[in-house]
């Protein structure tokens, strides 16, 4: 956790860096009594604060944490990958092809090999959900 | 103002069909996701709320609601039978139902965790209809000050009791009120965090947030199980019948355990996980037999399971009466009443007073329903144990897509509901939990609105939060309210 939290830390500080740059560059339209900067600075100030305190305790070890926190990229990855296509598919060519397509590939990403139960569980799902969005509840996608 | 007229309106509003139906099918949902592995009753809600847009409200309602009450008492099915909880509300209850699974009482532990939930449950109800007209009349009162000082009761709640860090939980509680930045100022009108996109203008829905953060973030983590899933093995087992006098015999526990989940789920921020194991620290403490508890003991098992489901009413209280919704579940409840043109407050209750009589007669007959499901329904267990969760994944994602998508009809929804959810889980891992940011995206509004009205008004003298005597009680109880869990908590 020592590293995560290194990391974290130096994230959320440039993170806040980064939101008071933004927050320099606005002009104040009108003058309401408080300024449009108020909040917004308050709030990024805090992350940047939290921030320091997260990399301060990481780096000071003061806050004993021996938890390891491990990431298996190589299945998280492609599974968000697959899951940002779709939102993008679903758009320019509509739900019917890409939620069949969909539903095959994510269960083969999370280890179904029986092409039987690929083919047939996504061709039922797909016109499943097809019946109960489109035509049930007519949500226009 | 509860009326007898509203009263009767309210039951006569659930004595409809689709009512009825809807409430077994929310039963039968929230008891599915509760006892499956990988989903719980947040995951439910987040993945059926888009669903309900198109229905009537009082359906839309009944519907969640029973998914609601359901789902956190289904999540100690497997805390029971394989020592895996369902829900992180669920973790008390393993330290007893899973002794006494394994010393082969697996029927007479199952049945106690539904009366228990039921009894919880229906307690929390009738408290959630007493106590909020009280609440709600006091709440017209209130000013952009006292607003401003509850929702920072919420945030400072929500940032010390839930995750293992208050730092990472105060973290988390500052990215939500970050995210609700982006788009309109609500005072000035100014645009923010938009980078000449068009469709940010309107800002993140609460609905992509609220799938992303709660349905998302399970779906992400099961990856680090694709190519490790174990066979789950479940010993044959027969539901016990329940009997009164076991339950009069513990009803002061009953009560004691009901009243801190009603409290612990009022309270912005806690939720279940926090009450039941209050309510299972105190039990043993006053326990005649405390060697017993971590064994086996049936009033273990009360204990968590009756303030497991008290949260359910308690967590409404605020909600209605405030618009500060009590846990996660209650946010998306939130989402629901927004899109069914009711706004939460405490003009919710003076504009449609028959809401609360109908909540409660939805929530007894949800508790009722629940444990006859519950009952005869258990023997399933195994079968819906032993489902892969690779056949679930792709479902969940597709209605969580669908589901942001039809909240505005926008893509960008869709992917910044994938984006968060992502983010979501990535911060999970590291320690931020995933309540903590969609709690301060809900309360972002509320508390940027009130503190900078309550600036204006007061021409920039911060002092405006102390002179007003309610807001001041307010901050002095968070102050207060904040060192009591927070010590409770390292202590638990």
């Amino acid at each position: 956790m020592k590293k995560a939290d290194i990391i974290t830390g130096v994230v959320l500080i440039i993170f806040s860096i980064f939101g008071l740059m933004e927050i320099a560059t606005w002009k104040e339209l009108a003058n309401i009594g408080i300024s449009i900067k108020f909040y917004p600075t308050l709030i990024f100030a805090a992350i940047g604060l939290c921030g320091a305190i997260i990399l301060g305790r990481a780096v000071f070890a003061l806050k004993g944490n021996t938890r390891t926190v491990e990431f298996r990229w190589s299945t998280l990855l492609p599974v968000a990958f697959v899951s940002l296509l779709y939102a993008v598919a679903i758009r320019y060519i509509g739900f019917a092809v890409p939620t069949l397509l969909f539903l095959a590939a994510f269960m083969y990403l999370f280890g179904e090999r029986r092409w039987k139960h690929l083919v047939l569980i996504s061709v039922l799902g797909a016109v499943l959900l097809y019946i109960i969005f489109i035509k049930m509840l007519a949500i226009q996608i | 103002m509860i009326t007898l007229d509203s009263f009767l309106t309210g039951f006569l509003q659930v004595m409809d069909v689709w009512v009825i139906l809807f409430i077994v099918l929310g039963t039968i949902l929230g008891i599915l996701f509760g006892a499956a592995p990988g989903l719980t009753a947040s995951t439910a809600i987040a993945m059926f709320l888009p669903i309900t847009f198109g229905m009537e409200a009082n359906a839309a309602f009944a519907f969640l609601l029973a998914i609601y009450c359901a789902g956190l008492y289904a999540g100690s099915i497997p805390a029971i039978l394989i020592s895996t909880p369902g829900a992180p509300g669920n973790a008390a209850t393993v330290m007893d139902g899973y002794p006494m699974c394994q010393s082969g009482r697996a029927g007479r532990a199952l049945t106690l965790s539904v009366m228990a939930s039921c009894i919880g449950g229906l307690f929390s109800a009738l408290c959630l209809f007493f106590l909020s007209p009280v609440i709600s009349s006091f709440a017209l009162k209130f000013g952009p000050p006292e607003y401003f000082a509850i929702s920072l009761m919420g945030i400072t709640c929500v940032a010390s009791v839930t995750g293992k860090d208050t730092i990472k939980g105060l973290t988390g509680t500052l990215l939500g009120l970050t995210i609700a930045m982006i788009g309109m100022d609500p005072v000035s009108g100014n645009l923010r965090f938009t980078f000449g996109q068009s469709s940010m203008i309107t800002g993140v829905g609460l609905i992509p947030v609220l799938v992303g953060l709660f349905a998302m973030p399970e779906v992400f983590a099961q990856t680090e199980n694709i190519g490790r899933e174990t066979i789950v093995k479940i010993q044959e087992f027969k539901t016990d019948r329940p009997r009164f006098a076991e339950y009069w015999s513990k009803k002061v526990l009953l009560v004691k355990s009901s009243i801190i989940g009603t409290i612990v789920g009022a309270i912005p921020g806690t939720g279940s996980t926090i009450a039941s194991w209050f309510a299972y620290n105190e039990a043993k403490r006053t326990s005649k037999t405390p060697e017993e508890f971590g064994k086996g003991s049936a009033e273990g098992i009360v204990a968590c399971e009756s303030a497991n489901n008290a949260v359910t009413g308690g967590a409404l209280i605020p909600l209605i009466t405030l618009g500060i919704p009590g846990d996660g579940v209650a946010a998306m409840l939130l989402g629901a009443l927004t899109v069914q043109g009711l706004a939460p407050g405490p003009l919710l209750l003076v504009d449609h007073s028959e809401i609360l009589t109908y909540f409660l007669w939805v929530l007894i007959l949800s508790n009722i329903l629940m444990t006859v499901m519950g009952l005869y329904g258990s023997k399933y267990a195994p079968k819906i144990l032993s489902i892969p969760f690779r056949y679930l994944s792709p479902f969940i994602v597709v209605f969580c897509a669908i589901g942001a998508y039809s909240s505005a009809n926008s893509f960008f929804d869709v992917k910044a509901m994938i984006v968060l959810g992502f983010l979501g889980y990535v911060l999970k891992k590291v320690g931020f939990p995933a309540p903590t940011i969609a709690l301060g995206f809900v309360l972002g509004s509320i508390v940027e609105f009130n503190l900078v009205r309550s600036l204006i008004v007061s021409h920039g003298n911060p002092l405006i939060f102390f002179q007003k005597p309610v807001s001041l009680t307010i901050i002095i109880l968070t102050v207060l309210m904040t060192f009591l869990m927070f010590k409770r908590t390292k202590t638990s």
